[in-house]
């Protein structure tokens, strides 16, 4: 059992940042793709999906109070099996922040430094994110605590700085590609809040106390990511309307360029990009640090600081199989954000039949 | 103690790659384009002006030496610039660069492939304004290098665009407007139009016969129908901004002069603030006299369109304040201000909709942007597609109902009649 504890509302921040980072990099565009104009309602109906998904997790870790995802699926699965399941999701978690360590570096390249090497970047991330972790999560989720505050607030001052260029008009049609395409990327795109399964492998960072608002910080962080997505997807629309929104490699760098107030108040993009880079940062090390905390648990092992070294340079690794950009946009897009669902809700629901039907748990007998 | 070493070794480590070393550049090896300029090229594709910025103190000096122009003709706006740097001991950048001027003759062309390569860009930002100059680009870049009232050409683009908020007689045309009417399926692009003061004795002579044949009605009516060049004026700068120039997908098509584009953004929901010039509402006094108003738009306009019957109502929503009554009539109040009222918001709506006429027959382009009104008809993507609104945008009727009401009346509550006439 771990000493360390984390609080309600850091661990809301740990998980607001997990998932919600996505607004900041391909998010708005991939959602554009498939939903056209009717992107801006998809993050609503996926993200109520997702949370009813959620909620029946929810009460599978009910049922096994204090215990996490890793040793539940071990106790349903038998240890064989179990394994197997608990190192498809560390993969998951592995893979997806490895391609995001990729698509934050080349984010900088565009933005910021065009002419330093990728891998200079990318080491940079790295650094930080071992720095992060190696002082320990309980100061990732405060730091996440206090950095959300201020994200929210660059966000919102951002957004609403775009005012002169928002055209209500440009989320019409409201149905976008039809009610059949709809529905078919409502179910498709709960992939984007998968990571709040990260929750369930974290359970044994709560005090006793707090295990039973588990499922409340799932539902709060989501609810904050739903916000995050649609007012995100809503201002991307409005400003850069179908189909030139499917373009952008980052839509959030290209709305704060188009930022123009008057002389005195234009390229003004160099102050956001800091709480961007920043908030890279913390993704990365939630990132791996779940990633750890899941094979960590699964390999019984007791302390995850010695691998850091180690998986530091296995995201690297990860991160440069792309051969390019559009490449490793595209598998991330398909990996964390479409399909992703199958292991993040798919795995754990299975887990919820098993047990539901079998009438296995402790609070079920 | 071992935690603060490994602390320190990564602060250490964290500063080598802060310093951004890779990408630095020393502000005095860069050469900042201020105004770009895209002409077609006599011995290859493109030929390019670029306008330089040579930093220097702000306080006194000559505006002239604060910018050097240069112009190099190659394959492609990139190839142009890499050419540049041969020649000069800068290396160029687009990051502080204000506006794009293109030829008539390249905009008639098609801008698409100019603008691709721009939009792409992570130097140019779409807020960069872009302009057609019904001339040469590089000539009109070369004679704006003497600024009369400003050191830089990119403070003085600024302020001459901002006007489009203050007068209305430029749009605020930017990159990112023409690209979203470029690739939308319910409006069509414009940009603004730029242009040389012409100097010519023919032209001089050309505008007083003009002038001499109109009345004074007409004159107070056309009072603001001028392209770039036509201005009559004396001193100031050597450019113009004034009108817009009309695109169907990529290629101009026309233009609107400086009073049509006042229309244009009132049709748009763009034109803040400006004053317009009326003949006096009395036809006895309308030849002589004239009545000036301070014209705000109250709301947006509110566009209905049928698209069974294919008829499109549009109604502007005006606030005004009366600054000047040549006749000193009592207009503001009363029977007079209603009838005041009732001849402004006629005026309006006739030109309003002489000018949508203008765009359905003579450039069959919605360059206001109708189409994206229709939208909201549509359940899908698709079906707004198939509909195929710019085709069939020229058929549509058209009316145009003007709401104004006088809100103010400068510092006189009302026109005290004069002894004279009263006797």
């Amino acid at each position: 059992m771990n000493k360390i504890r984390i609080g309600y509302s850091e661990m809301t921040a740990v998980l607001v940042i997990l998932i919600g980072m996505k607004a900041f990099i391909g998010y708005p565009r991939m959602i554009t793709e498939h939903g056209a104009t009717a992107g801006w309602l998809l993050p609503i109906a996926s993200g109520a999906l997702a949370l009813g998904l959620w909620l029946i997790i929810a009460r599978l870790l009910e049922r096994f109070p204090g215990k996490p995802l890793t040793a539940i699926t071990e106790l349903l699965l038998g240890p064989g099996l179990g394994i197997a399941v608990n190192l498809i999701m560390f993969c998951y978690f592995l893979v997806t922040t490895g391609l995001l360590l990729r698509i934050f570096s080349e984010s900088v390249i565009l933005s910021l430094l065009p002419e330093t090497p990728l891998s200079a970047i990318a080491v940079f991330y790295l650094f930080g994110a071992w720095y992060a972790l190696y002082y320990g999560v309980e100061a990732l989720a405060r730091s996440s605590y206090i950095a959300l505050v201020y994200i929210g607030i660059g966000l919102v001052t951002s957004l609403a700085a775009l005012f002169p260029y928002y055209d209500f008009r440009m989320i019409f049609p409201v149905m976008g590609f039809g009610f059949g395409s709809f529905l078919k990327s409502s179910v498709f795109e709960i992939s984007s809040f998968g990571e709040v399964i990260a929750l369930a492998y974290l359970v044994s960072y709560f005090s006793s106390s707090d295990r039973a608002k588990i499922k409340k910080i799932g539902v709060w962080s989501m609810g904050v990511v739903i916000l995050l997505f649609t007012s995100m997807v809503t201002v991307y629309l409005m400003v850069l309307p179908y189909p030139t929104s499917t373009e952008t490699f980052v839509p959030i760098y290209q709305l704060y360029r188009s930022i123009f107030l008057g002389h005195y108040v234009q390229r003004v993009e160099a102050v956001f990009v800091i709480f961007a880079a920043f908030t890279a940062i913390m993704r990365i090390a939630i990132g791996l640090f779940v990633t750890l905390q899941i094979l960590k648990d699964t390999l019984k092992i007791p302390y995850y600081r010695p691998l850091l070294g180690l998986f530091s340079l296995l995201l690297f690794t990860i991160a440069f199989t792309p051969q390019n950009i559009v490449e490793t946009v595209k598998l991330e897009s398909l990996f964390s954000m479409y399909y992703g669902g199958a292991i993040t809700f798919g795995l754990p629901l299975l887990l919820c039949a098993i047990a539901f039907l079998g009438g296995k748990g402790e609070k079920a007998k | 103690m071992k935690q603060k070493i490994v602390f320190l070794m990564l602060l250490a480590a964290a500063l080598v790659f802060l310093t951004a070393c890779w990408s630095s550049h020393e502000t005095d090896e860069l050469g900042y384009i201020i105004l770009l300029g895209i002409d077609k090229g006599e011995r290859n594709i493109v030929n390019v002006t670029f306008q330089l910025a040579i930093p220097q103190p702000i306080e006194g000096g000559d505006a002239e030496k604060a910018s050097e122009v240069i112009s190099v003709e190659a394959p492609s706006l990139f190839a142009a610039l890499e050419l540049a740097d041969s020649f000069i001991s800068k290396h160029l950048t687009f990051i502080h660069n204000k506006a794009i001027i293109v030829s008539e003759e390249i905009a008639q062309e098609g801008l698409d492939r100019y603008i691709n390569p721009l939009v792409r860009s992570r130097e140019v930002r779409r807020t960069n304004f872009l302009m057609v100059t019904q001339g040469k680009a590089s000539e009109l870049i070369q004679a704006n290098k003497t600024l009369v009232f400003e050191r830089y050409p990119s403070r003085q683009i600024d302020i001459f665009m901002a006007a489009s908020r203050t007068t209305g007689l430029l749009p605020h045309a930017d990159i990112h407007r023409f690209y979203e009417g470029l690739n939308s399926p319910g409006s069509q692009p414009i940009a603004a139009l730029i242009g040389m003061e012409k100097k010519s004795p023919e032209k001089e002579k050309e505008d007083e016969l003009k002038q001499q044949e109109q009345n004074s009605k007409e004159k107070v009516e056309q009072g603001l129908a001028y392209l770039p060049g036509e201005i009559p004026r004396k001193g100031g700068n050597e450019i113009e901004i004034i009108g817009l120039a009309a695109f169907r997908e990529d290629k101009l098509i026309g233009y609107l002069n400086g009073k049509e584009t006042r229309f244009y953004q009132l049709l748009t929901g763009n034109f803040v603030r400006g004053s317009i010039t009326f003949p006096d509402p009395d036809p006895k006094e309308a030849g002589s006299n004239i009545i000036v108003a301070e014209i705000i738009q109250g709301r947006k306009p509110e566009v209905t369109i049928d698209l069974r019957q294919q008829k499109m109502k549009i109604r502007l929503f005006l606030e005004g304040e009366i600054l000047s009554i040549q006749s000193g009539e009592n207009y503001e109040q009363g029977r007079l201000r209603r009838q005041l009222e009732d001849y402004v918001s006629r005026t309006i709506s006739r030109e309003a909709t002489r000018l949508i006429r203008k765009t359905q027959e003579e450039f069959r382009a919605d360059i206001f942007g109708f189409g994206e009104n229709t939208r909201t008809d549509f359940l899908t993507w698709q079906d707004w597609i198939e509909y195929d609104w710019l085709s069939k945008y020229p058929q549509f009727e058209v009316s145009v109902e003007t709401e104004f009401h006088v809100r103010r009346t400068g510092m006189m509550m009302r026109t005290a009649p004069s002894e004279q006439k009263e006797g």
